[in-house]
């Protein structure tokens, strides 16, 4: 159970992808304009990110450790994490064209999500900081996976909120775009890092 | 000889991988709370995509269109574990403080976003020169920023201690999210500015002559 | 689709060229793999050698120590100069958390000459620990015998990390001394060394009791020490755990004070304060307190402001009276902590009024 308050507390909150470790900016500041396509990405993301975690991870432990081709890592995940979003697409828009409308459009996006490969990256290598006593298994693995995806779009649409209300006031020209959107994020990661001050 | 002049100029200045397309950002956001770190990361994807561009425009007429993204991404993987090899072995301090940041390199979009906008379509050399003016121009970028965030965040820079006053801000992620903001709202403005003056200029010297044509 | 159009086929074409990128980038990092491959050995000397700031040659030696307030992880001989490098998680940080550090022991014929460096590894729960500083870790280097004390050290903004760090090296140096250069330090010497915290240069007698009861002179070759309590006593919101006898000369008349070394409650987010009172017996019945140190405490982030100690100095005890923070025993800015210190010299005094030694035939001890 602490382990379980620990991981979410870590993943949501205190390592928050985007205000703490800066990974999927990208998506963080291109589909943040409005608050439903920021939604749609965010759910879509976490569920890239459970899924390649549950499929890289036993592959890496099972597979890639015990044949000693740990160092082929990056080319393995890359492709798993690009194959299961074109398989993802295939299969949402044959069973849910409604859900395909919504999410369909960020799908092909995810491949280049550094918060995907991150996360993959991130749970087999030393995360005793986070789970203490516990030690990494596929349910840790892939809890964390959910998790860190929630903390990602709990912040998209925290930040889409900001900027649809900033779309109402003019800004100089030089500061529209990307550098308020910038100045917007460096206040939430400020009230985030609140946060890193929670030690269990 | 324009030609790669252009390049570079793009790849430095108008068309500046950070500060004008935005491009990379997690790495930038990431790393350049120490200019150390964010100059390593810069010189790594200076290589990394130089290589990348090269190979990519060598095969440019061997790889059928329909699976040109996972060789790229192939290509790219390749070049990165490569380079993680290599900086584990000779550069082990650079290796730890890049931490997640050099497998991530990978997706990037800088590098697949040149090997889709540039490296296809050109020759071996354009492609190489267009590789290290985006790094370059990546890296100036990085460092630049990384020599802000450290002096101001930890009053030292690149590790040397210079100063006891420190904003302990800068150097977390939200205060790397403002120096960047700030960073890239001056430079466009800076070259915006410098785009009129010149574009003023040839207007001057295009109507000067139309006159002296006229007399 | 015959199979000789398959060959043709665009699909065919596709696949033969992933499959040869995929074979291509396979064999180069397999060739570059067996090349550049960094080995666990290789690993763990970059990692000595970036606390040591040079290239040295180790030899992992055993720990089987166990010191009070710290544990040792690890700990290696270098070769080069006969130092020893120990890993080393002391306890008693900020939240209960502990600091684990790599402590460099500079050793030379035999003896521990200084702390050549102090490295933090890791922590836990210590938020603080960003707080402590360069010229905090640089002031081991002045290494004098004595352990380490983190409040007469430099102050960094994190007290209990940095007592954390104090415990780790404190513990390295005596497991140090203890299992490789065969220096033991016995009970008795590490009685003398607390009990001149309270009395300086002024030259004490230590008595506590011998397997008879009767007085028994402690010196610093003493190796089993008995005080004159033998188990904990709960008194008040305190804990008395130790009292002996300090017998000095002072203008040619002959003092004898009680020390006792008791454990107060009710300090901040419910931590102790441990302190050593040190009182005489007067004529008429009271104490009559001669200094309050403290000695350790546990939880109290804001120790470093207690400075009122010396108001203790002089004061009189006796039944019905009790030091309190309204009375003007209380430092601003550690309230808490100072109730824990008022319990502890309200516990030791009342314990010592009901229990003063008489087996001997000395007198009051009055000045």
């Amino acid at each position: 159970m602490a382990t379980f308050i620990a991981i979410v507390l870590s993943a949501v909150l205190t390592n928050n992808f985007i205000t703490a470790k800066t990974y999927g900016i990208c998506p963080f500041l291109g589909v943040s304009k409005k608050t439903s396509s920021a939604a749609g990405m965010g759910i879509a993301v976490t569920l890239v990110m459970v899924l390649a975690t549950l499929v890289t991870y036993p592959i890496y432990t099972y597979v890639m450790v015990p044949l000693e081709i740990e160092f082929l890592e990056i080319i393995f995940f890359i492709f798993i994490i690009a194959s299961l979003v074109q398989m993802l697409e295939k299969i949402i828009q044959k069973l849910s064209p409604t859900l395909y409308g919504a999410m369909g459009i960020y799908l092909p996006l995810i491949t280049t999500n550094c918060a995907v490969l991150g996360v993959t990256e991130l749970v087999i290598g030393d995360m005793s900081a986070v789970l203490g006593e516990a030690s990494m298994n596929i349910g840790w693995a892939t809890l964390y996976a959910l998790f860190a995806g929630l903390g990602f779009t709990l912040v998209m649409i925290i930040m889409s909120g900001m900027r649809e209300r900033i779309n109402y006031y003019k800004t100089p020209k030089a500061i529209a775009g990307f550098p308020i959107a910038m100045v917007t994020a460096s206040f939430i990661c400020m009230a985030f890092y609140v946060f890193s001050l929670i030690s269990l | 000889m324009n030609k790669y002049k252009k390049i570079t100029l793009d790849g430095l200045i108008y068309q500046n991988p950070t500060f004008m397309l935005v491009l990379g950002t997690c790495p930038t956001l990431g790393l350049i709370s120490s200019a150390f770190s964010a100059m390593g990361m810069g010189l790594t994807v200076v290589v990394v995509l130089t290589l990348s561009n090269i190979i990519i425009s060598a095969l440019r007429k061997v790889i059928p269109n329909e699976v040109r993204i996972p060789c790229y991404i192939v290509v790219i993987a390749t070049l990165v574990t490569f380079a993680r090899m290599f900086l584990e072995k000779f550069v082990p301090d650079l290796y730890d403080s890049l931490g997640g940041f050099l497998a991530l390199i990978v997706v990037n979009c800088i590098i697949l976003g040149r090997a889709e906008a540039f490296a296809n379509k050109h020759t071996v050399v354009e492609s190489a020169v267009d590789g290290i003016a985006n790094g370059l121009g990546f890296t100036i970028a990085l460092t630049l920023m990384g020599i802000i965030c450290e002096f101001f965040g930890k009053g030292s820079l690149f590790g040397l201690q210079i100063m006891e006053f420190k904003i302990g801000m800068l150097a977390k992620p939200a205060g790397t999210f403002l120096v960047y903001g700030i960073c890239i709202a001056l430079f466009v403005y800076i070259v915006d500015g410098f785009e009129r003056s010149r574009r003023v200029k040839a207007n001057k010297l295009a109507r000067e002559n139309m006159l002296k044509e006229a007399a | 689709m015959t199979a000789k159009q398959f060959f043709k086929s665009t699909t065919f074409k596709c696949l033969i060229t992933l499959l040869c990128v995929l074979l291509i980038s396979g064999i180069f990092l397999t060739v570059m793999n067996s090349l550049l491959k960094v080995t666990d050995e290789e690993k763990f000397n970059r990692a000595i050698n970036k606390i040591y700031g040079k290239s040295v040659t180790t030899e992992a030696i055993a720990i089987d120590y166990t010191a009070q307030k710290a544990t040792i992880d690890e700990a290696y001989r270098v070769k080069d100069d006969g130092n020893y490098l120990i890993k080393a998680t002391g306890t008693g940080g900020f939240d209960s958390g502990t600091v684990t550090c790599w402590v460099v022991v500079a050793v030379k014929n035999g003896a521990i000459t200084g702390i050549d460096k102090v490295v933090i590894d890791s922590n836990k729960a210590q938020s603080y620990i960003g707080n402590i500083n360069n010229k905090f870790l640089s002031e081991f280097s002045s290494y004098d015998g004595e352990p380490f004390d983190a409040l007469s050290m430099t102050k960094t903004g994190a007290t209990m990390s940095a007592r954390a760090i104090c415990n780790a090296v404190n513990a390295s140096i005596d497991y140090v001394n203890e299992k490789w250069l065969g220096n033991v330090t016995t009970a008795g010497t590490k009685l003398v060394n607390a009990l001149a915290k309270l009395y300086g240069e002024t030259q004490i007698s230590i008595y506590g009791v011998d397997e008879n009861g009767a007085d028994m002179l402690i010196t610093e070759e003493t190796e089993t020490v008995t005080g004159f309590i033998t188990a904990p006593v709960t008194q008040g919101n305190a804990t008395v755990s130790e009292m002996y006898k300090v017998v000095f000369t002072e203008n040619d008349t002959e003092v004898v004070q009680y020390v006792l070394t008791s454990t107060g409650t009710g300090g901040f987010e419910k931590g102790t304060v441990t302190c050593m009172t040190a009182a005489s017996a007067q004529a008429d019945g009271t104490l009559k307190i001669f200094k309050v140190i403290i000695t350790d405490n546990e939880g109290q982030s804001y120790i470093g402001k207690i400075n009122h100690l010396d108001k203790y100095t002089g004061a009189i005890f006796s039944d019905g009276i009790e030091f309190t923070t309204t009375d003007g025993y209380v430092s601003t800015g550690a309230t808490m902590s100072s109730t824990a210190i008022n319990n502890a010299v309200n516990g030791a005094l009342s314990y010592l009024l009901g229990n003063i030694p008489t087996n001997d035939n000395q007198e009051g001890g009055d000045e």
